[in-house]
This record gives C-alpha cells, structure tokens and sequence, in this order.
C-alpha cells in the first residue's frame, strides 16, 4: 500500500481518482492547488504525486521544480508533444492524458511505484499469504501449489482488486497479448484459484463482463521497501 | 549590376576618346597635305614663270643652254636651303603632273613660254610628317593618360552612386533573413530617399502583417488547447465515473453521487455545444428587430435569477431610465441573463455581493450594463475575455467554459451595438451593451 498525494482542481476527477486508488489499496490525500500540493509534499510522506499542469496558484511545472524527492505522473489534458517533453525533462516519471482509463492510471502508478520500489510484495486475505518475490502462496499455514499461469492470475488479480475484469482482459494481462487462447481456458483457471484458495466468495463473477477480486479496502496490502 | 555598368560607361568613353583622337589626327593630316600640296604648286608657278622669263633673257642677249643650266643650278641652289630640289631637262611633257611620293611631293611640267624644257621640281616633307607623327602620338598618349584617370575617376563615382543601392540590398537581405525590424536610413533627399522610403514602409507593413498572423496562430492554438481542455475534463469525468460504476463495487449511495456526478458534467458539455450552436447560427443571423419593454425585460431576468441571486446573498438592484429599447428580445434576455451570470460568479467568494443592472438613455442612444463589486478582470486580460474559451483564471476553476462573453459580443454586433467593459481587480467589473439610436446594423457579422 502506498501513499499518494492527488493534485487535481478539478474536484470531480480528483475524487474519481482517489476512489480507483483506493480500490487498488493505496491512502491517498486531495489538494486542489499548486501551492497545497507543495505545502502537502513538505511532510515527505508521499510515495507518488498525482500532479495536474493547469491548476490555480502554482501548475503543475513549477509545483514539480519544488518538490524533487517525490515520483511525479502528470495528469493533463494538454497532449502536446511540447508539453510531454517539457513534463520528462522536469523529471516527471510519467504522463497520463485526460481522459485516462481506470486500468490504465492504476497501471502507470504500479509501474512507477515498482520502479521506485515502493510496491507491494506480500498480499494478504483471510488466511491467504501471497508472497510475488519468491512465488510463493500459502493458505492457513500450508504451501498452496500453484501452476505458473494459475500464479500469473493471481497477481492480475491482486493488482487490480476490487476492478472488475473481463475475460479478453485478464486472459492479455495474465497470458500476453499474443495468446491465441479462448476465454473458457479463463473460467478454468478461476475456478482452479477459487477452489486452491477458498476463494468462492472473493473472486466475484461479475454479470455480461467478467471477475472481480473484491477486498475490504485499505487494510491488507503491504508495503515492504527492499532498501 | 555595378561592374555591367562600369564597363559600359568606361567602353563609352574609351569608344568617344579615341574616335575623337582618331579624328583630330586625321584631319589635322589631311589639312597638312592640303597646305603643303598649294605651298609647292604656288612655288612650282613661281619657279616655272621666273625661269621662263630668265631663259627668255638669256635667249634674247643670245645666250647659249651653258647659261641656262648656270640660272637653273642658282634656283637649285637658292631652293635647296628650302628642302626644294630642282632640275630641268629638255623635252615637252603635256600637263603638268603633280605626285605625292612621301616623304616628297613631286611636280613635272613643262615651262610656259615656247621653250623645250620640263622643270622637275620635289618639295621634301618629312620634316612636317615627322611633327604630325610627334602631334599624333601626343593625341595619343595623352588619350591614354585620361582613360586611365577615367577609370579612377568613375570607379570613386560610380561607388559614390551605389551607395545608396548597396545598403538597400543589405538591408532587404537581412529582411528576407527573417530580421523584419530593420529599416533604411533615408537621409538624402532624392529618387534612391523615396525608394528607400517607400521600402522602409514596406518593411513596416510586413512586420505589422507578421505579426496579425503569428497573433492570430498564438489566439488560434489558444482556442484550440482551450477546446480540448474543455472538453475533456467533463469526459474525464464522465468516461472515469461510468467506468468505476462498470468496474468496482458499489452501494445505493455511490451509485446516485456518481450518475448525478456524471449527469452533471454531460449537461456542462450541453451547455457548451449549445453555446457553440449559437455563436455559429449569430454568424448567419439576421435579427427580426422589436420594441422590447426594458422594464418587463429587467423583470424577467430578476425572476430567473431570484433563486440563484438569494442562495448567494446577493443585494440586485434595478435601475431604469429607459422604457423601450430596439432590438431581438431573445438575444437581449441572453445577453443579460450571461451578464448576471458572470456577475454572480464574480461575486461568489464575497460576502456583501451586490449587482446592478441599469437601462440608460441619453442622446446617442440606449445603454444597457451590469454592474458587480465582485473580484474584477486582471487588466491583461480585458483585452481577451471576449475570446472563445478565453478565462482570466488560468486554471479555469470557477464557472462556465468561457463562452459567454463571446456570445455577448456578437449579440452586440448582430445589433450594431458595442459590448464595453470595464473591471478593477477587487473592486469590481462593469460590462456594458451601449446601442447607438441610429437603425442597427441589418446582421451578417
């Protein structure tokens, strides 16, 4: 679980931003303006910054000149090349265009905070312990035995808990773009992961779309910083 | 250009020197002869008729040809000192000949008189070919000398005249460099003074076109970048809430905030696609113009405002010192109703907000204005408010997509009338519709 500082003026997409870092785990803090976003970065307790260009008081190039110990991701609806360029040379991390994806934001914060070695390594539920450095999965203190594709789920739907997702999606997250496979092989899987890890009722099948990992928010992700 | 001129000029004076030169030589050597050739046939006269009256008086004291040749060799010798050579020997030629043998002129003929003898006379002149040589070579080398200072001469000319071309050139090289500020000093007062006058304002009135362009691309790309802006925050918010209602679990609560969340964004994208609407359909407007009541029009806005004027404890107040006014009642109402509006917003972060709305009549015309003590327009941005999407704040926070101004301007155009306003930050902003009594203008902006 991270902690994220969301810098957004528009209260709309600022709170729908919160809402899809909460569902992934993360605690995150709204500030409306540039200079709360740097007022806000002062107590270094931040993770991520989620920093939007155009906001009152300070934009987003001059919040980010002020706070360079934090992973920055903009969030704008400049697509510019210019803009881009300028937003990775003042050493932002990341970019993401309005309008963005659910997945695809999460996606980007995950891969930022991995670089920056602030994800999650171990996930826990209701007895269940997953470890993703070693691959290891136990339940009520017994190694579970997993195949690696049955592991590779598992993971998709760790790092996107409490999204629903659907067959064509997870069979290209947790298969690859290029797997000619057909979404029955999903249903086997999951049904597999549900039965090894009693996980009937967590693993939701979602009506006309597909599963959803469904986890009380907030509370059994952890962080383990590998420094 | 330069050089192309130099040569022609030069080959020109060359071509006139040496003709003349030619000329001179040739005319003063011909006149030479012409002197020479009467000198000796004068002296040939002379010689034959003295002669013939010698021999007569020799031949009449009964002299024999012994004395003759002795008067003959006297003349040769007497001449001779005048570079004549003379001698006479017997015989009969019919006319007398003369011949130009250079360095010599030859005459044969026979004496007059009865006589059996023919005078041979030869003046030699090379002493005179000699100084006409001298003369012409003088011509000559003096032809020399000036065509050499010629070409000093009009080199040091010829730079002095193009001067002025040379600066003119440079200058319209950095020009077409890109470098649109540069200009020509004009300090004469001739042809080249007006060419380069007539360039510099040609220079000016590139730069002014220059720049109108690279402000209208900057005000362009501005409306553009505005547009997507606007946008795309309410579709970030509409695709991202419909997307978390797809995807994550929701309760009863969740589900009423978001639909109303992105209910609320799509009817902000209808207001701006209506606005847009009306902005293109103003463009080929022709207003059906009326007596409008201003007092049932202030009525009116009051009355679709009250609700919103009360939530924000706003003091509205009317002013009326005009009863009617000519113009499209809908578009006045939308004017109004967009004026009040801003006015509101102006007024949302203070507490004793109070606006004004006035009708005055004077005698050019009507205004009609609204009046707030709300936060005011930056003066930088006065200029642009009326600008497609344009806001003063930067970051777009408060209210509309910034449509509204423009729409009043050009309901102010489609009424032949001027959108003024006026704003002090902090004190307050007035916007004002001033319409000249004279017909408005028939539409077609």
């Amino acid at each position: 679980m991270a902690h994220i500082l969301i810098a957004e003026d528009d209260r709309d997409i600022n709170e729908l931003i919160a809402r899809n870092l909460a569902l992934a785990g993360h605690e995150s803090t709204q500030v409306f303006d540039g200079k709360a976003a740097v007022r806000a970065d002062f107590s270094g307790e931040f993770d991520l910054v989620l920093l939007d260009i155009m906001m009152p008081e300070l934009d987003g190039f001059e919040v980010i000149k002020k706070i360079p110990l934090t992973p920055v991701i903009f969030i704008t609806a400049k697509d510019g090349l210019r803009d881009k360029l300028n937003g990775l040379q003042l050493g932002a991390d990341d970019y993401i265009v309005k309008p963005f994806e659910m997945l695809e934001l999460l996606a980007r914060v995950e891969a930022v905070l991995r670089r920056t070695k602030k994800n999650f390594t171990t996930f826990e539920l209701e007895g269940v312990f997953v470890n993703t450095n070693d691959r290891t999965v136990s339940r009520g203190g017994f190694a579970v035995d997993l195949s690696p594709r049955e592991f590779e789920l598992l993971e998709v739907f760790i790092r996107n808990q409490n999204i629903a997702l659907s067959r064509d999606k997870l069979l290209e997250l947790a298969w690859g773009y290029d797997y000619a496979g057909e979404t029955r092989t999903v249903d086997n899987h999951v049904q597999k992961l549900r039965s090894k890890l009693g996980w009937d009722e967590k693993i939701k099948t979602v009506y006309k779309l597909g599963y959803r990992l469904e986890v009380k928010t907030g509370s059994k992700r952890g962080a383990r910083n590998e420094a | 250009m330069r050089l192309k001129t130099y040569i022609a000029i030069y080959l020109l004076i060359l071509a006139v020197l040496f003709s003349s030169v030619g000329m001179v030589s040739f005319y003063l050597t011909r006149s030479q002869i012409e002197m020479l050739t009467n000198k000796s046939e004068g002296q040939f006269q002379a010689i034959s008729g003295s002669l013939a009256r010698d021999i007569t008086a020799i031949y009449s004291r009964g002299g024999g040809a012994n004395a003759v040749q002795d008067v003959v060799r006297g003349y040769a010798h007497y001449y001779r000192r005048h570079n004549v050579d003379i001698h006479v020997s017997a015989g009969s030629v019919p006319n007398t000949v003369m011949n130009l043998h250079a360095p010599e002129i030859h005459i044969v003929g026979s004496l007059p008189g009865d006589f059996f003898y023919v005078l041979n006379y030869s003046l030699d002149i090379s002493e005179n070919i000699a100084s006409m040589r001298d003369i012409q070579s003088m011509l000559l080398l003096s032809a020399v000398i000036f065509s050499g200072i010629a070409a000093v001469a009009l080199h040091f000319i010829l730079s002095a005249l193009f001067r002025p071309l040379v600066v003119v050139a440079k200058t319209s090289r950095k020009i077409a460099g890109g470098n649109f500020g540069e200009r020509i000093p004009v300090s004469a007062n001739n042809e080249l003074a007006q060419v380069a006058h007539d360039f510099n304002k040609m220079a000016e009135r590139i730069e002014q076109q220059i720049e109108t362009l690279e402000a209208e691309a900057e005000n362009k790309q501005q409306f553009v970048d505005n547009f997507a802006h606007e946008m795309r925050t309410p579709l970030t918010s509409i695709f991202g809430y419909a997307e978390y209602m797809q995807k994550a679990p929701l309760n009863e609560g969740e589900l009423i905030d978001f639909s109303g969340r992105i209910m609320h964004k799509a009817s902000y994208l209808q207001g701006i696609a209506s606005s847009l609407l009306q902005l293109a359909m103003l463009r080929e407007y022709s207003a059906e113009m009326n007596e409008i009541s201003v007092p049932r029009l202030f009525d009116d806005i009051a009355r679709t405002l009250k609700g919103e004027f009360d939530a924000a404890g706003i003091e509205f107040s009317r002013e009326i010192n005009a009863q009617t006014l000519h113009g499209q009642g809908d578009l006045i109402k939308c004017l109004l109703l967009n004026l009040c509006q801003n006015a509101l917003r102006a007024c949302a972060d203070s507490s004793a907000g109070t606006i004004k709305m006035s009708a005055q009549h004077d005698a050019t015309g009507i205004t009609l204005s609204v009046s707030d003590n709300g936060c005011g327009i930056p003066q930088a941005s006065l200029s642009k408010v009326t600008e497609p999407f344009y806001r003063a704040d930067k970051a777009r926070k408060n209210g509309g997509a910034g449509l509204g101004l423009t729409l009043c301007r050009k309901i102010a155009e489609v009424h032949g009338a001027e959108l003024r306003i006026s704003s002090e930050v902090g004190v307050g902003t007035r916007v004002a519709f001033v319409s000249r009594g004279s017909a408005p203008h028939p539409g077609n902006f």
